[in-house]
């Protein structure tokens, strides 16, 4: 009795630290620059297409829809899967799809620059098998999100449930910084945009491999503009 | 010149019909030569032609009627070593409304090293109802040099006729030595999808442009030769040396001028040949 008492407690303990780490890995103070990047939002601000809450929840609710589904998470849940498997071709080819579906070269920067900061971090962790992967984890930040959540024993569904966060949160404080939005705005804005998530991942993860891809015209064209708007505060 | 041509017209099946077209082009002393025509169905090219001298020029004739669901068009053209190729279209292709099944037409793009394709097709017309899937899968080899569009109008703007119902799936896709360099697919299935903040904006006409060899002087070159304006929006990015430019408008001449115009600006330094729109465009 005590035994499988003994063995649940550790069980138990072990769900926990793997939600801790999950915190971790989608927290905003992760030093990987996540600050400095809007996703083209600035120029969509500056050229008047985003002016309340209510278009900032359309701009990131429509991409939830096309990018997050589409792309981003089902193809987490495949670099997760390679990485349980250590399997480092299939890490390099889903990488390598994920980068050809960022439009521009400011989105695919970011990504790489992400990337390259999320390994060197997780290196410096200690993660298993991070070092000798470096280079292949460096290729995307979603590589390197994928293969450390799978190192710290995080459940797939969190994984991407985590990421979606991290990502949603990340832009709306972009939003909140140039639309101007008030704090209280946009937390509210966050609460109502973080309740599409979960079905985004349920999407997400039934998705067969052919049935992935994205595109965003506006967001590409509105990317491509940024690269030489005149006053910026953000890097994408 | 050499050519191998066979035709031999598929049978309609109650699901609707299938057609292929395959094209090689080689090399053939001074000039590119159409050395291998194949074709299956209602899917035709006309003789080529010369206007440049060495550039292999040819038409490629959709099906008159147009693609209803249960169709299945297969395009397959291959440049060989060397050889320079030019394809356009003197008409749309339409896809009409379909009672369910999806109307397909798949386009293989492959070209070799020292080679080059320019791919200009008039738009895609996707009517109001229709299922349609295109795609378009570009195959480099490393030195290859490309520059092509697609242009896709859904719904029929003219008449004020959105793309309410049906479904569409627009794939674009380039591949380097076997390495993926572009996947774009964009999907519309109801009002919604046509009003998405960060993908249509409520504009009908899509249009996109890719171009292989481009430095930051192509980059500048095509961002003086085309900019938005208030019907038209209009971005150019250049990820390593492929140049991309999308445009979102309400009617597909508007889509179809900035792109032709990108074109003319980057072909002398990307192809070494002066622009001259092919005459076809003209009528």
């Amino acid at each position: 009795m005590t035994a499988v008492i003994r063995v649940m407690a550790t069980i138990s303990m072990a769900t926990d630290l793997a939600l801790l780490r999950l915190l971790h890995l989608a927290s905003p103070s992760l030093p990987t620059g996540a600050f400095t990047y809007s996703q083209s939002l600035e120029w969509a601000v500056e050229h008047g297409w985003l002016t309340s809450v209510a278009e900032l929840e359309n701009w990131l609710g429509d991409q939830v829809q096309t990018t997050l589904t589409g792309v981003d998470l089902p193809l987490l849940a495949r670099l997760h899967d390679a990485s349980i498997r250590q399997d480092d071709a299939a890490l390099g080819s889903w990488s390598a799809l994920l980068l050809a579906s960022r439009e521009t070269h400011e989105l695919r920067c970011e990504e790489t620059n992400r990337g390259r900061a999320l390994a060197d971090l997780l290196v410096s962790l200690a993660v298993a098998g991070a070092a000798e992967r470096k280079p292949l984890l460096a290729r995307t930040q979603v590589t390197g999100f994928a293969y450390a959540a799978a190192q710290w024993g995080i459940d797939q569904r969190q994984a991407l449930l985590g990421y979606g966060w991290s990502w949603m949160e990340n832009l709306v404080l972009a939003a909140v910084k140039s639309i101007p939005l008030g704090q209280t705005q946009g937390q509210q804005a966050l609460s109502r945009l973080l309740a599409r998530i979960p079905k985004a991942v349920e999407t997400a993860l039934a998705l067969d491999d052919d049935t992935i891809g994205a595109s965003s015209p506006a967001l590409a064209i509105a990317s491509s503009l940024h690269e030489t708007q005149y006053t910026r505060l953000f890097r994408s | 010149m050499q050519l191998a041509s066979s035709s031999l017209y598929s049978e309609g099946t109650q699901d609707g019909w299938e057609a292929n077209l395959a094209l090689r082009f080689a090399r053939r002393g001074s000039r590119t030569s159409l050395v291998e025509r194949r074709h299956r169905g209602p899917l035709k090219v006309q003789r080529p032609f010369y206007p440049e001298g060495d550039v292999c020029h040819l038409y490629l004739l959709h099906p008159p009627g147009g693609l209803v669901g249960g169709d299945r068009l297969h395009i397959k053209v291959e440049v060989e070593e060397g050889a320079a190729a030019m394809l356009t279209t003197p008409g749309a292709a339409k896809f009409y409304r379909s009672l369910g099944p999806s109307a397909e037409q798949h386009q293989v793009l492959r070209i070799s090293d020292r080679a080059s394709l320019e791919w200009l097709p008039q738009e895609n017309i996707l009517f109001p109802g229709a299922n349609a899937l295109l795609s378009t899968q570009i195959d480099l080899s490393a030195t290859a040099r490309f520059i092509g569009w697609e242009i896709s109008c859904l719904g029929l703007p003219a008449n004020r006729q959105r793309f309410e119902s049906g479904r569409a799936d627009l794939q674009l896709r380039i591949d380097r030595d076997g390495e993926p360099l572009l996947w774009d697919r964009l999907r519309v299935q109801g009002a919604d999808d046509l009003d998405g903040s960060s993908s249509l904006r409520g504009m009908p006409v899509v249009g996109t442009l890719i171009a292989t060899g481009a430095d930051e002087e192509t980059l500048q070159l095509a961002r003086s030769a085309a900019t938005p304006d208030d019907r038209t929006l209009l971005g150019i990015t250049r990820i390593d040396d492929l140049l991309v430019a999308r445009a979102l408008g309400q009617t597909t001449d508007q889509v179809r001028a900035k792109l032709t115009a990108i074109w003319a600006s980057i072909r002398p330094a990307l192809l070494g040949r002066p622009a001259t729109p092919p005459r076809i465009w003209a009528t």
